[in-house]
């Protein structure tokens, strides 16, 4: 298969959306570094005062471990419920099993501002505003259909043979699920799980309304900051941010392979 | 049978009911909301009533945010199409770590945080930010363009957020028309430009709804982009919601506009599969 | 080793019957075949021996032990997969050693046991390969030597044989026809390649539409077939349809639509339409300027030659003799006698 001869128009084309595509990170990272503290192009100088400065400020702090509570929390609990499920659907001992699979799915599409807003109601009708758990588990139903998502297509890709043969041998189904379908279906689990830990941590819509007094998640407090007008220790955590998700999109990427991932 | 039917109900039912007790309670409970009345300075009254309703779809204030997220979703759906196709097409072009690496950074946006793309873009657009400073030193404009705290910058906000939605199912749609098509259209004559036309454009049309149609659902429920962009000035549906449950507290009209905004939301994507069907049936 | 009965086996999905009451007595150490074409059961009866399908009914004993409610593991029976199943993820040595730790075989012993497994397979020196590094045949191998590895009770084959090119195919079944021998273990071999079955069976038990068609030695099955379709599944036949105008205690006669009567033996009724079943090899030519047919098309395949035969009476056969004969150097257009043994004719319905 040879590659196709594209355009030069084209190729220009699709090289200025794709810096529209990045504009605003480089813009980003680019703040972060900058000692002036509004942005010219090209920067005054460099330095990593902002970056100090983030990270001494108590509530980029505080967000950060909360917000890795939350996701790491949020994120190993939903593994654990949806790799039954995944196993349920794909041996299809449920009728309708695609229709089950999308409702599980279905909240990737709900407006997230109106699931927040109704949990806001519910928690303060059941006195459990500011539950640590409540926030949990809204995060587990938002970020459960990033691993139903990979799981079902890696099982759906894994040859049923391969169970049969290992309970022959010898294993109950659930010996024959860790021991021979879990290591087959590995890349794209951890795509899935990776991409829910980043959901999770980058969540903004539903935790605003459902963080205890005095808590918030990293996104929260940035937003807060924003509000309180720009500065670049804001850039400075930005770019944290941005550096820690390339790492973990390109180790997904090694593990996984990028077909999983999309 | 039902000895298969009861294991896979005991091992789908804990994260069914994680869904139903976060998700489809909570909804359920802030119906009854929706439909209480409300009055300023004493709050919410026991009692029913669809003024709440009402005076959203009768009302000039709601009707003009009800109108403004509608075109809102509507442009940005057109213009993550327009930007997006060009860049799809390029990607499914090219081959092994060039492909690989692309695609890669069209991904790593979408994993990105909301509320720092949209500072980014704040960094970039605002008064005294980097293209306003940029173009005033080059001397080509005197006073700053303003291209935050209204439409302007929303959309330009909007549509980077959701591209790479657009670009990544077109990508899909593309790589599913058959090579052998292509070629054969060329054997018959048509050039680049005319094989794109005849046959490539109008295979990737189904895949060119499913993400028009993702998209625009995406958009008008948008919060964080709206809020940082259009400042609290500018309204659209989402940040109406917002304030009304944090801010005013008027939480009846609030619960009533966020079913407003599930009841679009479940339209257009039961309307989009049932035209699918329709059409996959037709053809 | 073990024996196995199958008494009444069945299952049902829905309304549809896929194995509609199997009964099969297999003894210790023998070899049997399923034999069948596509959708006959006869996978569906293996699955159920090895325990990953659930029968509607009947039962399933080995060794005397009634296993029908057992789950697989359980059972200790080994089966190799037509598409081998081999773990991706383990090593050919860690795939072999897979049963064997599940019973709980370790150290020294464990080692002495996978070894013997390979060898007797001819794989040694790959046990550390991973099986996308082996060729199919290999993966073959391996999927047998893992499954005999944990000493099985019984050895299971599902088509396993059907994935191979022609030689290798043929190379492994005189490999497995031999380790069946060498390690004398009770095999049920699934396949729906009649020579295959004839060739490495003791018995073979013929199966369609569910149901059990007849069991039998090669030769039973090939020579004396119990009905129509054994006579028609096995070898390469000649089919002709007439009606049953005299039957007697022994012979049945069928007259064809051109004249001909056909004498032969079967199952047919009386007054009925019905078909006469007769094998390539069954028909006799002797070239003959004075013969009763004329050859029409002639194809050398080798060891044999096809030619097929107009009789004068506007008939057409096909018969197959080994190409070191007389009559297979006739060429269409010559002149041939034509004749068919009564007892090689088959009457079925």
């Amino acid at each position: 298969m040879n590659a196709r001869r594209i355009h030069p128009l084209l190729t220009i084309l699709a090289g200025l959306i794709f810096f529209f595509l990045l504009a605003p990170v480089l813009v980003v990272v680019l703040a972060a570094f900058n000692t002036t503290s509004y942005l010219t192009l090209p920067p005054q100088g460099l330095t990593l005062r902002w970056f100090t400065q983030a990270l001494h400020d108590e509530a980029y702090i505080r967000g950060i471990f909360f917000s890795l509570r939350l996701a790491l929390s949020a994120t190993l609990l939903a593994t654990v419920l949806a790799l039954p499920a995944c196993y349920a659907l794909h041996q299809r001992w449920l009728p309708a099993s695609q229709t089950i699979a999308n409702l599980l799915m279905s909240s990737l599409i709900f407006p997230a501002v109106v699931i927040g807003v109704a949990l806001l109601q519910y928690a303060s009708l059941t006195g459990l505003r500011g539950s640590f758990l409540l926030l949990m588990l809204a995060h587990v139903a938002v970020v459960s259909p990033y691993i139903v998502r990979t799981v079902l297509g890696s099982l759906a890709t894994s040859d049923p043979a391969l169970e049969d043969a290992a309970r022959v041998l010898g294993t109950t189904r659930l010996g024959a699920f860790l021991l021979v379908v879990l290591p087959n279906i590995r890349p794209g689990l951890i795509a899935g799980v990776v991409f829910a830990f980043i959901t999770s941590f980058d969540e903004f819509t539903i935790s605003v309304f459902l963080l205890p007094p005095g808590q918030a998640t990293l996104p929260v407090a940035i937003f807060t900051a924003i509000e309180h007008g720009l500065d670049p220790s804001i850039a400075a955590i930005s770019t944290l941010l941005i550096t820690i998700t390339a790492v973990l999109l390109v180790l997904s990427e090694r593990i996984a392979g990028l077909r999983r991932l999309v | 049978m039902t000895r298969e039917c009861r294991a896979g109900l005991l091992l789908v039912s804990p994260l069914f009911l994680v869904l139903l007790g976060v998700f489809i309670a909570p909804l359920a409970l802030m119906l009854p909301t929706s439909l209480h009345p409300y009055v300023a300075g004493r709050g919410i009254l026991p009692g029913w009533t669809l003024a709440n309703y009402a005076e959203i779809l009768l009302d000039d204030y709601y009707l003009e945010v009800l109108g403004r997220t509608l075109m809102l979703g509507l442009s940005v759906t057109v213009l993550t199409l327009l930007l997006g196709y060009p860049l799809a097409f390029v990607l499914t072009r090219l081959e092994g770590r060039a492909r690989t690496l692309l695609t890669l950074l069209v991904v790593f946006p979408l994993l990105l945080n909301l509320v720092v793309r949209s500072f980014g873009w704040i960094t970039l657009l605002a008064n005294r930010g980097l293209l306003n400073n940029a173009l005033r030193d080059l001397g080509l404009i005197e006073a700053p363009i303003r291209m935050m705290f209204n439409l302007t910058g929303v959309l330009v906000g909007l549509t980077h957020i959701f591209l790479p939605f657009m670009v990544l199912i077109l990508v899909a749609a593309l790589d599913a028309v058959p090579r052998d098509a292509e070629a054969a259209s060329a054997t018959l004559g048509a050039g680049p430009a005319k094989t794109f036309a005849l046959v490539t454009l109008p295979l990737t049309i189904p895949g060119m709804f499913a993400g028009a149609v993702l998209v625009f659902v995406l958009s008008i429920s948008a919060l964080v982009t709206p809020r940082l962009l259009g400042g609290p000035t500018y309204r659209v549906m989402s940040t109406v919601i917002y304030d009304a449950f944090l801010g005013t507290l008027e939480w009846p009209a609030g619960a009533a506009l966020a079913f407003l905004l599930t009841a679009f939301a479940l339209a257009i994507i039961g309307l989009a599969g049932m035209l699918t069907r329709r059409w996959t049936v037709a053809a | 080793m073990a024996d196995l009965v199958l008494r009444r086996l069945s299952k049902r999905y829905g309304e549809h019957e896929v194995v509609a009451g199997v009964d099969l007595t297999v003894e210790a150490g023998e070899f049997i075949s399923l034999l069948g074409p596509s959708g006959c059961g006869k996978t569906t009866v293996l699955r159920m021996i090895a325990g990953l399908i659930e029968p509607t009914g009947g039962q399933i004993a080995i060794a005397g032990q009634d296993v029908t409610r057992l789950p697989p593991h359980k059972r200790y029976l080994g089966l190799v997969f037509q598409s081998y199943a081999l773990f991706p993820h383990l090593s050919v040595h860690d795939n072999v050693a897979f049963g064997l730790r599940r019973q709980g075989v370790r150290g020294a012993e464990l080692e002495r046991r996978v070894d013997e497994a390979l060898d007797l397979v001819r794989l040694g020196a790959l046990a550390q390969r991973m099986p996308r590094q082996l060729s199919g045949g290999q993966q073959q191998r391996v999927a047998l030597a893992r499954a005999i590895a944990p000493a099985p009770r019984v050895l299971l084959l599902d088509e396993p044989l059907s994935n191979l090119d022609a030689q290798l195919r043929a190379d492994m079944q005189i490999d497995i026809k031999r380790l069946q021998r060498e390690l004398g273990i009770t095999t049920i071999f699934v396949t729906h390649d009649q020579a295959e079955a004839l060739s490495l069976s003791d018995r073979v038990c013929v199966m369609s539409a569910g149901r059990v068609q007849q069991i039998g030695t090669p030769e039973d099955v090939y020579h004396a077939p119990a009905n129509g379709f054994v006579a028609g599944f096995l070898g390469r036949s000649n089919r002709l349809r007439g009606r049953v105008i005299m039957k007697s205690a022994d012979t049945i006669t069928l007259k064809l639509p051109d004249g001909t009567e056909l004498r032969g033996l079967g199952s047919a009724s009386l007054g009925n339409d019905a078909e006469a079943i007769i094998r390539h090899e069954a028909v006799q030519v002797a070239p003959d300027a004075a013969g009763n047919a004329t050859v029409v098309l002639r194809s050398f395949a080798g060891a044999n030659v096809q030619l097929v035969l107009r009789l004068d009476s506007g008939l057409e056969l096909i018969a197959e003799c080994p190409s070191a004969t007389a009559e297979a150097q006739l060429v269409p257009g010559m002149r041939a006698a034509v004749a068919i043994a009564s007892d090689a004719i088959f009457i079925a319905p």
